[in-house]
């Protein structure tokens, strides 16, 4: 009988696991994408336009190569919020190199190597003082941009050599297709196979998941913590590299406010800000959704500013989404939402009480069979002795079949043999009060 | 004595008094008590809601939309101003708090019934609450001309040579200190933030405490919202973008724990007038103004890392000195 039980349970839990699977933001996050695409396509002409979708594509590749990284460092449970201060402050490197008549590879190489030393330094000062990467990346934020501002003042560096001009505005070959975008592509599948294929995948969630925990089984959290913020700063400056190349000029304010968008595009694909939770694809579509939905309000003439509270919104949503979700949810019947309760009481008669006791210790295996078929669970029947008052409460399956009781063959012989001892019902079944639920606490 | 030593405030006390001997020593006109006003007036709102942002630090939590909801309630006035001009200051600053209180109690509800983290929740209502900035002026500026005397002139207002925007931020600092010292609300925040689970099961409600903590940050920074507007007598779409993060490296440098759990009003209000003596100093000693940015994050990163430094090192000596009475 019990493993009847349990195999049960366990379809029902195979079933909700596939309910779960649907119910995925990552699932979700496609069928969103292809609604953007949709209403966008709709509203203006001009955006399912290939020329047009290949060089929108520009105007977020640049951050989308930083919500790479940036994904790592929210599923460890840590955040950066200094990147788009990295990006102007190997901007301003890059432009006084390329004054100095630096060429394009020695651009490129300073770029990279500014965005490198300022994500370990974050990263150092994280691990090595154990001070909230929060409060860290709030104070590098504020230095490294103010760094570009000592720098370059009301200034601006324009002159780039001609040769650098590729990285942000080339194509590949002949094809519309952007250098930037193949380059973010290859970055993607890189960071996904490492995320979702290799043991520092694993380590990156175990960390985010309970750090505690990921330490005493010998994962060096700090050194991998290190690698993470520090590989955010090389993506910073590659982001550095690109949107140099493409406006072909630093000033101080560059890509001021990015942090936030990437963070949110990051948070929209799924990544839990708890860390520990996370996906590539996710983050990948989510990357594609606010590109097109920024451009696709573009083309309707709807200002940047209204788009922010859109943007607003739709991480909000996002986050609020799951959860409603969640509670919508069917369950498995252990605590189950969906779960139901019958309480009643039944009278018995006087000086039956021992025996009532005695006949239920002995109750009938098949009775007992029957019950817990019909999806009865959970099943006490308590007495007041000074009412003779028998309180029962059981618990229901979702699916139960308690209505076809009074039916069974073997539910009537059970009525017949207890209707010595309880007041009953012309057809020898007992007479049930239902009693209304006034209070209840999880 | 030397309880007193081991005090974060008292150290940022005295780190200040040396900033303020170093650069008399070479401007001695930073020494006069005018300049000291100055440092107050341009401090007043930042320490007003650097003290609204410790509640929600010390609680755990973070609030980013300070900035864009002090626009917008500063914005709503200005503009309330502009084509009311007979409405009284007072009902003007009502409103300020009204708007304020309810853009906050709109975080305090994402964040304890929709359960958002608060890093989340007011990075999204940061941009909803800036872009309704730009819906409601439609991109355009109210100025000076446009503002009534009554409005423009009221942080100005002296009594005794101090101005009304001292005597708010007084008051704020005053009424705040007995709301987290004294009440049992105020205990309760700390409670919270020292350890969430704990203070559940001692019966405090986490969801009625982030609740009161956004709402009444809300409030401060809508009071803050008029009187920004009025100090500066502009309103526009970018009014006090970035101020999130003066207001929380005021806590930072005011030795506030952003774990949360630990932070004290004294602290915050030197964090802010720390970072008002330095851009002072820096003018008054002829240092150009982009070096401000600059320093102001060396200064958060310093004051972290000593803070935390310092943390360490207490904990060891109490260790050291538990096992030697053992």
């Amino acid at each position: 009988m019990n493993n009847k039980n349990e195999s049960l349970e366990i379809k029902k839990i195979r079933k909700n696991y596939l309910v779960n699977i649907i119910w995925q933001w990552e699932i979700i996050l496609p069928f969103i994408f292809i609604m953007v695409v949709i209403i966008n396509s709709n509203l203006s002409p001009y955006f399912l336009d290939y020329t047009n979708l290949m060089n929108t594509t520009f105007n977020f590749i640049e951050k989308a190569i930083i919500a790479l990284p940036m994904m790592f460092v929210i599923i460890c449970g840590d955040i950066d919020i200094s990147v788009a201060s990295i990006i102007a402050l190997s901007s301003v490197f890059m432009g006084m190199a390329s004054q100095a008549g630096v060429n394009t590879f020695g651009l490129v190489v300073i770029g990279l190597f500014a965005g490198l030393a300022a994500g370990f330094l974050n990263g150092f000062i994280i691990t090595k003082f154990g001070i909230p990467a929060i409060a860290v990346t709030l104070g590098s934020m504020s230095l490294f941009r103010g760094i570009a501002y000592v720098i370059l003042g009301d200034k601006a560096f324009t002159k780039y050599p001609t040769s650098f001009a590729f990285f942000g505005q080339g194509y590949i070959g002949n094809t519309m297709i952007p250098f930037e975008l193949i380059l973010f592509f290859i970055l993607a599948i890189i960071f996904g196979i490492i995320l979702h294929k290799t043991t520092i995948g694993r380590k990156v969630f175990a960390i985010g998941n309970n750090s505690t925990a990921a330490r005493f089984s010998g994962i060096p959290v700090n050194r991998v913590r290190l690698a993470i913020f520090t590989v955010t700063g090389l993506c910073s400056g590659l982001a550095s590299i690109l949107l140099t190349s493409r406006i072909g000029s630093t000033r101080p304010n560059i890509a001021s406010g990015w942090e936030l968008e990437i963070i949110t595009t990051v948070v929209l694909g799924g990544v839990a800000i708890t860390g520990g939770k996370g996906n590539i694809f996710g983050v990948v579509i989510s990357i594609f959704i606010i590109g097109f939905l920024k451009f696709g309000m573009g083309l309707i003439n709807i200002p940047g500013k209204v788009m922010t509270i859109i943007i607003g919104l739709l991480l909000i949503l996002a986050i609020m989404l799951p959860q409603l979700l969640e509670r919508l949810k069917p369950k498995n019947s252990f605590g189950s939402r969906l779960m139901k309760r019958a309480v009643f009481k039944m009278k018995l008669k006087v000086g039956y009480e021992e025996e009532y006791k005695k006949r239920h210790n002995e109750i009938w295996p098949e009775l007992k069979e029957e019950l817990s078929r019909a999806g009865i669970y959970d099943y006490s029947i308590f007495l007041d002795k000074e009412t003779l008052t028998l309180f029962a409460v059981q618990k229901l399956k979702e699916n139960n079949t308690v209505e076809k009781l009074p039916s069974k063959e073997i539910m009537k012989k059970w009525w017949d043999y207890m209707q010595d001892i309880m007041e009953t019902n012309p057809d020898n079944s007992p007479v049930i009060t239902s009693l209304e639920e006034v209070f209840h606490m999880d | 004595m030397m309880e007193l030593f081991k005090k974060r405030e008292f150290n940022l006390f005295v780190f200040i008094l040396f900033i303020i001997f170093g650069v008399s020593l070479r401007t001695p006109s930073f020494l006069y008590i005018n300049n000291f006003i100055d440092v107050l007036n341009d401090t007043a709102i930042l320490s007003m809601v650097a003290i609204g942002q410790l509640m929600i630090i010390v609680t755990g939590g973070i609030d980013l939309s300070v900035g864009s909801s002090l626009a917008l309630s500063g914005m709503s006035v200005a503009l309330l101003n502009q084509y009311h001009p007979g409405i009284p200051i007072f009902m003007i600053i009502l409103i300020s708090i009204a708007i304020g209180l309810l853009l906050g109690s709109i975080n305090g509800l994402l964040v304890s019934q929709a359960k958002i983290p608060p890093i989340i929740t007011t990075l999204g209502t940061m941009s909803i609450y800036r872009g309704l900035v730009f819906v409601l002026c439609k991109g355009t500026w109210v100025s000076a001309h446009e503002m009534t005397e009554v409005f423009r002139m009221f942080p100005r207002r002296s009594f005794l040579g101090i101005s009304s925007l001292i005597y708010l931020s007084i008051l704020t600092v005053v009424l705040f200190l007995i709301f987290l010292n004294l009440t049992r609300t105020g205990r309760e925040i700390y409670g919270v933030g020292g350890n969430k689970i704990a203070s559940q099961y001692v019966g405090i409600s986490l969801k009625k405490i982030q609740y009161i903590v956004f709402t009444l940050c809300g409030g401060i920074t809508g009071l803050a919202g008029f009187l920004w507007v009025a100090r500066y007598a502009a309103a526009q779409s970018e009014t006090a973008i970035g101020f999130e993060l003066q207001t929380i490296a005021a806590c930072v440098i005011g030795g506030v724990s952003i774990m949360g759990g630990s932070g004290s009003i004294i602290g915050v209000v030197l964090g802010a007038f720390f970072m008002g003596i330095v851009y002072n100093a820096l003018t008054m000693i002829n240092v150009s103004p982009f070096w401000q940015m600059a320093i102001q994050g060396f200064i958060i990163l310093f004051a972290i890392i000593i803070n935390t430094v310092m943390d360490k090192r207490n904990q060891q000596l109490m260790l050291r000195k538990r096992n030697f009475y053992e």
